[in-house]
């Protein structure tokens, strides 16, 4: 490898997963880069990685049969092959560690460096005697039918031919000690091409695929750039260019993937067209196809897997078709032919996709990240769902009523699953019917005319109590396994009772009724159950008045804890009710006012479900964090925190959105939203003593509820949301479908069609967050549909679905290192944390933790995923520090002039496990510091411009002595704007302080000095190729005398101006303007696209720059600081060096990693570390010290930080992943 | 954001559709033709991959002002696709990595060699950097092949290229033929695009060169001349008026202030065709709105 020898070393990598490949049911290889690596399916754990090289990236992974040495070992023989390489490796699996994970090694037996075209497949090929019947590489590579090694190796080039290449040496006799490659230049002659054959089509492939496994019947399928596939034999005796014998025509697009079935008498291919294409060629004459349509952008690749089609898109899905070879033809006019649609990964594209035996779909993302998923999990529309779905019908009318006449009008009211085997009805008659779902047995729980031809019944979620409200106002509360004798309790008034919420209580014999009455009313009831009498009793405990023209509760929910009731209504209103407020002895009919009234909360559609959940610990200075979670018809999510209760979070606190690695939430399309609950509003009138006066917050306490974010899921409803194991499901309707939404990993788990979403005409319950075992019960038309299934054989397949977490899933623009980070615990090291964002507009944050020993890998550890805005790419953000040491801001900048200001805070888990490692040393370490990171949205930045189209460009952030909690931003703009912008933390909001306009081209660049002697400098440079130097001093100076007089003034107004429905334009009060730069200097022909500036003490200040045109520029400016007039006076500034050959295209960032030392990357995929030397004449000089190959494509941006421990620097360059170089001393 | 959006946001396919040019690219053309002077003089004209035809139209406009007495200007514009017609212009459709598509652009110069030939093609990028740029290698490869027959010694050619990671490796290919190679950024060609030309002057084929189509493989060297000081370098130009409009500029559009009264422009030439015209079509039934996941 090159890079032994650089100082600059790669240390880690995430990149697009582009080949996955399973060994067994349990051992992955993926592909990743030059990255190769075994991952253990059932535990997620690493097995091994190695690097194949500099130049490698790997396109596939071509399994061969499996030599077994020992009863414990065993080796497979396999080829990796990308771009124009291709190695012959074996991986080596001992599992004579028993119960502990086995050990693997990789070996590298052949390399073959440099073919003459680019390789598009590979096919192990035996002796034709050697083969007893099946060839035994088919779609899974897992048949080991054949013990005998392979002989050589098919060779498909994008060229439209084919080479065979002979294996120099029986595989299977060399020993797995060996390590080395065995083949050297000097060898390279032993591994010859026996056979060649071009195509009679000479054209260009992006896909061709082999069939068979020996010479003689080998085939190969061309999928053509002119839309055709063409079949080919590849042997045959005539001539050197072998004739096309089917052509299969019919796509509208170049072909991207092709595949065979396994007994080739079907090929599949997916296309530009947006189609997969499913081709019948076992006729002579006729090829018959299917079309299937529904990725929503270009289809990758797709395979034949049994009953299934399984196919990955550029959309980022992977979807699960029925196989169409094995439907008739009746079948095939059902409209939905694609049974699933797995979205795991972020942003565009996945780009590998492997199935294992047991039906482990494993998928990797062009977000870097590898998902699993479950074929034995499809169940919409498929056999399974039909044979799992039966109708209930009441048992014959006689057999639970003994009188009955014949005449009676039976059928079921209402409905409740109250367990895995147990569904609870009640009948017309009055009947309370339970049944027994595995014996399809009956049993009569209760039975009374009070439930006659109305009722509404609802189940405690344990399922062992069932309570049914009736037209009398009465309820009817029975013990579904006879733990007490059936209650009738009277709820008051005698009113229709129209739902009923059976909610937990404070402990499990406890439960709190809450009932909605048809004159929309509510009361809440105490139910207890005594174990010893067997009986149980219910209290009236009080009303709780609703607001004016309410009009109806669709949702309850009460904490035991704080004896809170939370509601939520069909006008889209959250109430919360302090039961703590009633005094213990008061009369009956207390009706009890509520706390908080929150409107809007889902539109101004209703709330169906509200839920909350308290984390002991979590929250700001160790506090609980108390948030709730409520869904509604607007087919969104929202997430409130609570504030100001007991142990909770405190009013004016700084809080965690999010915290740890596992929860990616999304902010809701706060474009679209224009009642996002805003920080600085609410926060700065509590602080000024005043009640907040907004309608949708009565701040009479001080328990407020605060809206953090809505995001919407689906365009139908969402009915329930609930945690399950940690993980956040929703569930909701759309288009008479049911599905569970797993927000948290962000993919859908369960789709089935079960008709119209109305409310009490479904139940669902189900076990777990994989759903393994569910039950569905819905109407559908007069019947009543039972679904469930067990999915049996199935967790113990994997805990977890995502195996490798992911990466932006496209472009980074702007990565950011936390420069100062403390560490959160004596002793430990600082958390090296950075900030990134890009075209997935999401602003993510990681921690990156690094290689100590031989044995652990480094790892991104996500610590915060959000969405600001849809549709509003990230280009820029930059920190800045506050007076808490772990508390920080951070600014991003992006699309549609979109700036904001977020409060980071960082904690430590109270729950957290930190595997102790070996360092070099010997002692045991920490592997990382634990840590929990919040982030909230503080303030959006008013408009400025004329345009809304304008983009926010970069960003540079300073703060200035003497005004702490006062931060500048600097901001260019797309329109030649140049604005600074003052974040004030007393009141969180943005105020123009200067705004200008220069340069008369989109600006690419900011950047900023505080000079050691006195005055702010700001250079700014653009696609012109200049570098402007603004002495900003003065212009600050006035700005903060007129804002500190009127400070007050302009916070309430700006405060004001930030919130509601849409975003305001700035106000000018106080803004100030730029006249000329103080100099300016050309230094590029075009875009400066990298800008860092140093000031250099004695030296001057040094810009270096690297453009668009490739070149390398060093430009010295010389100051001069009139302290009496605070100016800062350019004596002069010119480019001393210029390197037009810096790198081979656009260099795209400049760091420098010390006062000597430049870093620059460019669209090349280079790295260059550069020695700078200041020459006393004012001149300089810059030499390459090295330079190596980068894995990120589309490199946009490079920082850096000192590893504080190391004392040295690492150095982050991220575009389409993200790589890590540690340079070395 | 409506139609308008993206008017506003690039300058130059506004300018593009009021100045009833097919495509924005047609500036590129024309801002590589004011710095090096390409279209001076030349009457006989070879477009590759010339759909939607924006280029074909400069060159249509250039080689007019051209024409002597008694000399006619000629464009063949071939392409894959079938593209709308344009006066002047002889279309071809035809895959330029064949034999007869080369004979028959010579066919129609009876006899004579163009004085230029130009690419603008790309091809699908698919988001496999190595694997866009190899293809996109290739396209220009087969532009070159086919313009080492047609071409007169000392004729120009230029082509759009990807500056990527193996950027060099096309110099060199480049180099063999032609001794003047620069590669050049118009203005109306994205800061924020790897698209550059390669501005190729002075067709020299190396002595005794017989042009092939049936090799199109030229022979790449190894790709570990990455970085090295060995590569091939070429000058880099940026061309079009510095002050003139810049593609990654934001500019308010005329009587912008109350946007109400702009009147977007339709194309001038819709795509007549494109390879997910039936899943458009589908979609525009409804087909994924009901199929598709909800988000």
């Amino acid at each position: 490898m090159d890079s032994v020898h650089k100082r600059a070393q790669p240390v880690h990598l995430t990149t697009p997963v582009t080949a996955l490949a399973y060994h067994d049911n349990d051992i992955l290889l993926s592909g990743q880069g030059p990255y190769l690596k075994t991952t253990l399916i059932s535990t997620a754990e690493t097995l091994g990685c190695i690097h194949l090289g500099q130049d490698w990236k790997i396109h596939r992974i071509v399994m061969a049969n499996v030599q077994r040495i020992s009863e414990s070992i065993e080796a497979r023989l396999f080829m990796v092959f990308g771009a124009k390489s291709l190695k012959v490796l074996r991986l080596c699996v001992d599992r004579s560690s028993g119960s502990n994970s086995p050990s693997t090694w990789f070996q590298n037996l052949w390399n073959i460096p440099h073919f003459k075209d680019w390789i598009v497949d590979a096919q192990w090929l035996w002796n034709k005697a050697d083969l007893p019947g099946e060839h035994p590489t088919t779609r899974s590579s897992l048949r080991p039918s054949v013990t005998t090694p392979p002989t050589s190796i098919a060779i498909g080039y994008a060229h439209n031919f084919v080479e065979i290449y002979q294996l120099p040496q029986d595989p299977f006799t060399i020993s797995l000690e060996t390590s080395d490659n065995l083949l050297t230049d000097d060898n390279l002659s032993s591994f010859p091409v026996v056979y060649s054959v071009q195509s009679e089509e000479h054209c260009t492939l992006f896909c061709g695929r082999f069939h068979n496994n020996t010479l003689e019947d080998l085939w190969f399928a061309s999928g053509t750039v002119f839309c055709h596939a063409l079949l080919w034999k590849v042997h045959h005796d005539d001539g050197i260019e072998a004739p096309v014998v089917k052509s299969l025509i019919g796509h509208e697009g170049i072909l991207f993937g092709i595949r065979w079935n396994d007994d080739g008498k079907a090929v599949c291919t997916v296309s530009d067209d947006r189609s997969i294409r499913i081709w019948d060629i076992t006729h002579p004459t006729t090829i018959t196809h299917t079309t299937h349509f529904g990725h929503t952008a270009r289809v990758w690749d797709c395979q034949i897997v049994g009953p299934y089609l399984i196919s990955i898109s550029e959309d980022a899905s992977c979807r699960v078709w029925r196989n169409p070879l094995l439907t008739n033809a009746a079948e095939a006019d059902d409209a939905s032919d694609c049974l699933a649609c797995w979205e795991g990964h972020e942003g565009k594209s996945a780009w590998g996709v492997a199935v294992s035996d047991h039906g482990v779909v494993t998928t990797g993302g062009g977000d870097g990240g590898i998902h699993l998923w479950r074929l034995d999990s499809i169940v919409a529309g498929t056999t399974d769902a039909e044979q799992n779905t039966k109708d209930v019908d009441l048992p014959t009318i006689a057999t639970y009523i003994p009188d009955a006449t014949g005449n009676e009008k039976e059928f079921v009211r209402d409905f409740v699953i109250t367990s895995q085997e147990q569904s609870v009805y009640s009948t017309n008659t009055g009947y309370i019917l339970v049944r027994d779902d595995e014996k399809g047995t009956w049993n009569t729980l209760f039975h009374s005319p009070l439930l006659k031809n109305y009722s509404s019944l609802e189940s405690s979620t344990c399922g062992r109590v069932v309570v049914a409200g009736c037209l009398s106002g009465k309820l009817v509360i029975v013990s579904v396994a006879n733990e007490f004798e059936p209650l009738i309790a009277e709820t008051l008034g005698g009113i229709k009772i129209q739902f009923v919420f059976v909610l937990n209580g404070s402990d499990r014999n406890n439960f709190r009724i809450v009932v909605f009455r048809a004159n929309c009313t509510v009361g809440v009831f105490n139910l207890t159950i005594s174990a010893e009498s067997a009986t149980a009793t219910c209290s009236h405990i009080c009303d709780l008045r609703l607001p004016n023209n309410n009009k109806a509760i669709h949702a309850a929910y009460f904490s035991p804890h704080y004896n809170l009731v939370l509601l939520g209504s069909r006008d889209s209103t959250v109430l919360v009710y302090n039961l703590s407020q009633l005094n213990g002895d008061s009369e009956v009919s207390t009706t009890l006012d509520s706390i908080i009234d929150l409107k809007r909360c889902h539109g101004s559609e209703t709330v169906s479900s509200i839920l909350m959940v308290t984390e002991a610990g979590e929250g700001v200075g160790g506090k609980d964090r108390i948030s709730v979670y409520s869904t509604g018809r607007d087919g969104s999510w929202t997430k409130y925190r609570f504030l100001g209760l007991p142990g909770g979070e405190t009013v004016g606190s700084v809080s965690s959105v999010n915290d740890d690695d596992d929860e990616d939430v999304d902010m809701g399309d706060s474009d679209n939203e224009g009642d996002y609950a805003n920080e600085s509003h609410g926060k700065s009138a509590l602080q000024r003593g005043q009640e907040s006066s907004l309608d949708d917050r009565k701040s009479g306490t001080t328990v407020v509820l605060q809206k953090i974010f809505r995001s919407k899921i689906t365009r139908g409803w969402l009915e329930q949301v609930f945690i399950m194991d940690g993980e956040l499901l929703l569930l909701g309707f759309f288009n008479k479908k049911l599905f569970v939404y797993n927000e948290s990993k962000h993919f859908e788990i369960f789709s089935m069609h079960s008709g119209a979403a109305n409310r009490r005409r479904w139940r669902f319950l189900t076990n777990n967050a994989r759903l393994e075992h569910t039950r569905l019960m819905y109407h559908s038309g007069y019947k009543l549909r039972s679904f469930a299934r067990q999915l049996t054989a199935g967790s113990e397949l994997f805990k977890n679905a995502k195996l490798q977490n992911n990466f932006h899933g496209r472009e980074v623009r702007q990565m950011r290192f936390l420069n100062d980070a403390q560490p959160l615990v004596e002793g430990a090291p600082a958390p090296i944390i950075f900030a990134s964002g890009g075209e997935d507009c999401r602003l993510r944050m990681f921690q990156y933790i690094p290689y100590k020993t031989k044995n652990s890998c480094t790892a991104l550890k996500p610590l915060c995923n959000l969405k600001p805005s849809v549709g509003s790419a990230l280009r820029c953000l930059e920190w800045s520090c506050t007076s808490d040491p772990h508390s920080y801001l951070l600014f991003t900048g992006g699309a549609v002039e979109s700036m904001r200001a977020w409060q980071v805070g960082m904690s430590i888990p109270n729950s957290y496990q930190v595997p102790m490692i070996e360092d070099h040393a010997g002692n045991m370490i920490p592997e990382h510091t634990p840590l929990s990171l919040g982030c909230l949205e503080l303030a959006q930045c008013p408009h400025a411009s004329e345009n809304m189209e304008t983009r926010i460009m970069d960003l540079s952030v300073f703060k200035l002595d003497g005004h702490s909690g006062k931060h500048f931003v600097a901001a260019v703009y797309s329109d030649a704007a140049i604005r600074v912008w003052l974040f004030d933390e007393a009141v969180n909001s943005f105020v123009l302080a200067i705004d200008a306009s220069y340069h008369a081209k989109c600006i690419l660049q900011v950047s900023h000095l505080k000079l050691e002697e006195g005055g702010v400098l700001m250079f700014t440079a653009a696609t012109d190729g200049k570098i402007a130097v603004w002495d900003i001093t003065g212009a600050l100076d006035r700005f903060l005398e007129v804002y500190s007089t009127d400070e007050i003034k302009t916070a309430q107004a700006s405060s004001s101006s930030s919130v509601g429905r849409e975003r305001k334009r700035a106000r000018r009060d106080h803004v100030q303007t730029l006249g000329t730069p103080a100099a300016e200097v050309s230094v590029h022909m075009s875009g400066v696209n990298g800008l860092f500036v140093q000031d250099m003490g004695v030296d001057g200040i040094v810009a270096v720059s690297g453009g668009d045109d490739n070149a390398l520029s060093v430009t010295r400016i010389r100051t001069v600081w009139d302290a009496k007039l605070r100016t800062v006076k350019v004596s002069s500034a010119k480019v001393v060096h210029r390197n037009a050959y810096a790198h081979g295209s656009a260099i795209q960032a400049v760091v420098m990693i010390n006062t000597t030392e430049v870093v620059t990357t460019s669209q090349d995929q280079m790295l260059t570390v550069w020695g700078l030397n200041l020459l006393e004449d004012g001149g300089a000089d810059m030499h390459m010290l090295e330079t190596q190959f980068i894995h990120v494509p589309d490199p946009s941006t490079m920082d850096t930080i000192v590893m504080r421990e190391e004392q040295r620097p690492l150095v982050a360059i991220a575009g389409i992943g993200v790589q890590f170089f540690d340079i070395q001393k | 954001m409506g139609k308008s959006s993206k008017d506003k946001r690039d300058v130059y396919y506004r300018m593009a559709k009021e100045q009833g040019w097919r495509a924005r690219s047609a500036f590129k053309l024309m801002q590589v033709d004011e710095e090096f002077n390409l279209l001076e003089g030349v009457t006989k004209a070879v477009d590759l991959c010339a759909a939607p035809g924006s280029w074909s139209q400069v060159l249509s406009k250039k080689l007019v002002e051209n024409q002597k007495e008694g000399e006619e200007a000629k464009i063949v514009a071939v392409d894959l696709q079938a593209m709308a017609p344009l006066p002047g212009v002889i279309q071809l459709q035809g895959d330029i990595t064949k034999q007869s598509t080369a004979d028959q652009i010579i066919s129609y110069f009876d006899g004579e060699m163009a004085d230029i030939v130009v690419c603008d093609g790309a091809p699908d990028v698919t988001g496999l950097h190595d694997m866009d740029e190899y293809i996109q290698a290739q396209l220009l490869l087969a532009a070159l092949n086919i313009t080492t027959h047609v071409l007169r010694p000392g004729g120009s050619f230029v082509a759009k290229i990807f500056r990527g990671k193996d950027i060099t490796l096309l110099y060199t290919q480049l180099k063999v033929f032609f001794p003047k190679v620069t590669c050049s950024k118009p203005r109306s060609s994205r800061n924020s695009s790897i698209e550059a030309f390669i501005v190729c002057q002075d067709y020299t084929p190396p002595k005794d060169y017989v042009p092939n189509m049936g090799n199109p493989l030229l022979d790449l060297a190894p790709s570990d001349a990455q970085g090295n000081s060995n590569r091939t370098i070429v000058p880099f130009i940026a061309c079009g008026d510095l002050s003139g409009f810049d593609s990654d500029m934001t500019y308010a559009l005329p009587d912008s202030g109350n946007n109400e009264d702009y009147k977007v422009l339709a194309p001038v030439q819709m795509p007549i065709t494109a390879p997910y015209l039936s899943a458009m079509e589908k979609k525009r039934k409804g087909f994924f709105n009901e199929q598709m996941s909800k988000k």
